[in-house]
């Protein structure tokens, strides 16, 4: 049932996939060829671009089968929420996790550099997209059943996360501090609406079912 | 098939379902009728498990609703008007889909259903009128014969044509399923279903066979010889005087004897039968009095 949540997912969203799949080969290729990183260049604008772009995607695919929606057309179908929840986990590895891998892996080869050398560090970035983009993603997608409000949701989280980590004189990493915020959301995206069915806090759906 | 046990759910203070006990027999269509917000909907998302209940039990198919496992889940049908489908696939394509998710799918089941109901099957579901996607739905949830059908609304904004497909289509297989039907239709009920159930504010205030109900209720008038206050019995429902004139609906109508034995002097009594849609008006009626 996985596969065949995923397998619709993917025959939906093929065109952005491939449209972000575009992003990221353009931004990999430009990473490769510049020496120094230029602020509001096309480099730049493709670095918002890009996970803004994942989170529409991951939007999407979570407001088709939002796990904590019984109006949903998953909710009757004979499918257990955690099979629908790992579908868009499944999407995420593939559409985002693994261009993602192979793009930095291309980039290192490109710098003349072997990328096996990398493993680990490479192994790092994919749970550091994870971390950022796919689980808030997911976490704020469930919340929000508006995909505009969900894209919003995401940036007002990241500027949180940034004026955080300017004003905080607590040592964190950048990374570090991004990963609390992330998993904050999470968390939050968890207790009201990633519990569906029999788990579901009564008061997310109204009275009437909706 | 379908069973409940004071089952009851609270949204906050809002008291849903109240102590509701049901017990559809088999191959039985049940409609459950009601005003809005009286927990129609609510019972049937709390039979599918959507909701977690706040006391009593409920079972379906035989299996405890919080227990439904997705192999429990391939026996039961549910249609309802506020269902999201998947809008951007298309009708032949949603069939498609939604048959992976059941092993007792029939496509000669499908192929009928697509002849009776003149599906398009190119185009789709987001192009799709109202009554056209309940068809889909209905199709699609037929197509796998369940045991135990639940319609939510299943003939609002339908056309009269439409209406008669779907209720032709509900009838024939009846045989092999239990149907409950949420519904404010009740002209519409009254030609086919079997038992009839209503609920009030959560309440369940009636639940038989729609012949024991008809023959139990019925409208009043009384004509009496000199006006007269007497103890009004509870099953007299909007019990009304005026003079000599008294109106009521007697919801355990035993004959005109037993109603004679209340009043002194009754110089006409009037007694008529009352079709569905009037029993609810008066259960309504009597519900928002009290």
């Amino acid at each position: 049932m996985i596969l065949t949540i995923w397998k619709k997912d993917l025959k939906r969203l093929w065109w952005g996939i491939l449209l972000t799949t575009g992003f990221l080969v353009r931004l990999a290729f430009l990473d490769a060829m510049r020496k120094e990183s230029m602020p509001w260049t096309e480099e730049a604008w493709l670095s918002l671009l890009l996970p803004l772009s994942w989170i529409a995607i991951l939007g999407m695919a979570i407001h088709e089968d939002t796990p904590g929606n019984s109006r949903a057309y998953w909710a009757s179908l004979p499918v257990r929420w955690q099979s629908v929840v790992a579908a868009k986990l499944l999407l995420a590895v593939t559409a985002i996790l693994v261009p993602y891998g192979i793009a930095t892996g291309l980039i290192l080869q490109w710098h003349g550099l072997d990328w096996t050398s990398y493993a680990v560090e490479l192994a790092m970035k994919q749970l550091h997209v994870l971390a950022i983009v796919v689980l808030p993603g997911i976490a704020i997608a469930s919340l929000f059943r508006n995909l505009s409000q969900a894209i919003l949701a995401f940036l007002a989280a990241a500027v949180f996360a940034g004026i955080s980590l300017e004003g905080s004189g607590l040592g964190l990493t950048k990374d570090g501090l991004l990963l609390v915020a992330s998993m904050i959301w999470l968390g939050l995206g968890g207790r009201l609406r990633l519990k569906v069915g029999s788990k579901l806090p009564g008061g997310i759906i109204k009275p009437d079912g909706r | 098939m379908i069973r409940t046990f004071d089952l009851t759910k609270r949204f906050g203070k809002t008291m849903a379902l109240d102590r509701v006990n049901l017990d559809l027999p088999a191959n039985s269509i049940f409609a459950l009728a009601g005003p809005n917000g009286a927990g129609k909907s609510t019972l049937l998302h709390l039979l599918l498990n959507h909701f977690r209940s706040d006391g009593g039990q409920s079972e379906i198919a035989g299996v405890d609703s919080r227990k439904l496992s997705p192999k429990d889940l391939q026996k039961i049908g549910y249609v309802a008007e506020s269902r999201h489908l998947p809008e951007w696939m298309q009708v032949a394509e949603f069939f498609r889909y939604t048959s992976q998710f059941y092993p007792n799918w029939q496509p000669d089941q499908l192929r009928d259903l697509i002849g009776l109901f003149r599906l398009p099957m190119e185009a789709k579901v987001s192009s799709l009128s109202r009554g056209k996607r309940m068809q889909v739905a209905l199709a699609a949830t037929l197509a796998y014969r369940p045991q135990v059908l639940l319609l939510d609304e299943p003939f609002q904004g339908l056309d009269v044509l439409v209406r008669d497909q779907v209720i032709e289509s509900i009838v024939e297989r009846s045989a092999e399923s239990t149907v409950l039907l949420a519904s404010h239709d009740l002209a519409e009920i009254e030609s086919f279903a079997t038992h009839f159930s209503y609920l009030s504010e959560g309440r369940l205030k009636f639940s038989g066979d729609i012949c024991q109900l008809q023959s139990e209720f019925r409208e009043v008038e009384v004509v009496l010889r000199e006006a007269v206050e007497i103890e009004v019995p509870g099953h007299w429902m909007n019990y009304s005087i005026q003079g000599e004139y008294v109106r009521f609906t007697d919801s355990k109508y035993a004959g005109t004897d037993a109603i004679r034995e209340r009043f002194q002097g009754v110089a006409d009594i009037t007694v008529r039968n009352l079709p569905l849609r009037a029993i609810f008006v008066e259960m309504a009626r009597e519900g928002q009095k009290s």
